[in-house]
C-alpha cells in the first residue's frame, strides 16, 4: 500500500511540474528584434508604366473626330504640355515658380489633375458609340515624354495624377526618341 | 561574547534569507504577448520585400496611386542612387550613372547581366511575366531612367515598376483649390 500511495505521488509531482518557458523566452528574445529590424516600416507603392512599343501604333484621330486614342503629356523643365491625339495644337501649363526646387510647388499638377478630371467632360463618350467602336476614354493611351533634365519626382507626380484619374495605360517615351520617330 | 551573538545574528539572517519561499515570476502572459507579436512579425515581414528595399541613402519619390506586383515570375530590382546604379537581387555595383550612360562598356555589360536574367527567366516559366522594378532618388534627371528603361526593354523586361512612398495624403495637396 505504501508503495502505491510512493508512486502516485511521483506522479502527481511529475504532473504538475512547470514547463521550462526560459529557452523559448530565449529564442522569442533573438527572433523578434531581428524581425523588427527587418519590418518595413515604410508603405512601398508601385506605379507600372508600359514600354513604347517599337513599331507602328501611333495612328491618332483616323476614325473620327471625337475619338482620342493617345494623350501626350509631355514634361519639359518650365512646362508641362499635354496633347489629345485628335488635336493640332498642345495646352501648355507654365511652371509656377522658377528656380524652386520642390517639384510639388514647381510645377501646375493641380491644373494638370484638373484637366485629366474634366477629359470626360469635354469628350463625352455615349454609350451607343461604346458599343459600336468599343471605345473608352481611360482606354486611351497616356503617352509620357519627360525631357532629360526633369527630375524623377515630377515624372512620378505625372503618372500619379494619370492612375489617380482612371488612365492606367501609360506609356513611357523618351523626348530623344519622340523627336527621332518625327523626322 | 560578542563574537558569538555576531556569528549567531550573522547565522539567523542567512537561515531567514535561505528558508524564504523561492517565488517564481509568471512569464505566461509575457510568452503569450511575444507569441502574438512574432506571428505578427512573420505575417507581415516576407524576405521578398527586404530584397526590394533601398538603403537609406535614397531619398525615394512618392505617389498616391499604386499599382500591384504581378503575383507570378521574378521581380528584379535596379537602384538608381547619383553616385551609383546597384541591379540584380545581390544589389551589384554597375558603375555610376553618368558612366552607365557615356560607356558603352558598362552598358553592354548591364544589358547582358539583364538578358541572363530575362533568359532564365523565360526557362524557368515561359509565360512568366518579367519584371524589373526601379529604384531611384527622386532627384535623378530622367535621362538616366529613360536609359535604364530602354536597355531593360532591349533585354526583354516587359513589365516596368517605379518604386516609391505610399503617401495617400498628397491628394488633399494636390486638390485643394
Amino acid at each position: 500500500m505504501r508503495r502505491i500511495s510512493e508512486s502516485r505521488t511521483a506522479k502527481l509531482s511529475k504532473m504538475t511540474k512547470p514547463i521550462n518557458l526560459v529557452p523559448i523566452m530565449n529564442l522569442f528574445l533573438v527572433v523578434i528584434p531581428f524581425l523588427l529590424m527587418i519590418m518595413v516600416t515604410a508603405q512601398m507603392a508601385l506605379l507600372e508604366i508600359q514600354l513604347a512599343s517599337s513599331g507602328g501604333g501611333d495612328g491618332a484621330g483616323n476614325e473620327g473626330e471625337e475619338e482620342i486614342k493617345e494623350i501626350s503629356v509631355a514634361i519639359f523643365d518650365d512646362r508641362l504640355e499635354v496633347k489629345l491625339s485628335n488635336q493640332d495644337k498642345a495646352d501648355v501649363l507654365p511652371v509656377i515658380a522658377e528656380g524652386i526646387e520642390d517639384i510639388m510647388q514647381r510645377y501646375d499638377f493641380t491644373e494638370l489633375d484638373r484637366m485629366f478630371q474634366n477629359f470626360d467632360e469635354e469628350f463625352p463618350v455615349s454609350d451607343s458609340l461604346k458599343q459600336i467602336t468599343g471605345l473608352d476614354l481611360h482606354e486611351a493611351l497616356v503617352r509620357i515624354i519627360p525631357s532629360e533634365i526633369v527630375k524623377y519626382q515630377a515624372l512620378l507626380l505625372v503618372i500619379d495624377i494619370c492612375k489617380m484619374n482612371n488612365f492606367p495605360n501609360i506609356r513611357y517615351s523618351s523626348a530623344t526618341t519622340k523627336l527621332l520617330k518625327r523626322n | 561574547m560578542k563574537q558569538t551573538k555576531t556569528k549567531k545574528a550573522r547565522t539567523s539572517i542567512i537561515g531567514s534569507r535561505k528558508k524564504r519561499p523561492v517565488t517564481e515570476m509568471n512569464i505566461t502572459s509575457l510568452i503569450d504577448i511575444l507569441t502574438i507579436l512574432l506571428v505578427f512579425l512573420i505575417k507581415n515581414v516576407s524576405l521578398d520585400t527586404t530584397n526590394l528595399l533601398p538603403s537609406q541613402k535614397m531619398e525615394m519619390p512618392y505617389s498616391i496611386a499604386t499599382d500591384e506586383l504581378v503575383k507570378e515570375g521574378k521581380v528584379i530590382p535596379i537602384q538608381i542612387y547619383f553616385d551609383e546604379i546597384l541591379y540584380g537581387p545581390d544589389l551589384t555595383p554597375i558603375g555610376t550613372p553618368d558612366a552607365f550612360i557615356n560607356d558603352d562598356e558598362i552598358r553592354n555589360a548591364t544589358l547582358a547581366a539583364m538578358q541572363h536574367d530575362t533568359e532564365q527567366m523565360l526557362y524557368n516559366n515561359p509565360e512568366s511575366p518579367r519584371c524589373i522594378l526601379i529604384q531611384a532618388d527622386m532627384g535623378i534627371p530622367c535621362r538616366y531612367i529613360t536609359r535604364v528603361i530602354s536597355v531593360a526593354g532591349v533585354a526583354g523586361f516587359n513589365h516596368i515598376y517605379f518604386s516609391t512612398l505610399h503617401k495617400p495624403g498628397e491628394i488633399s495637396e494636390l486638390r485643394r483649390l
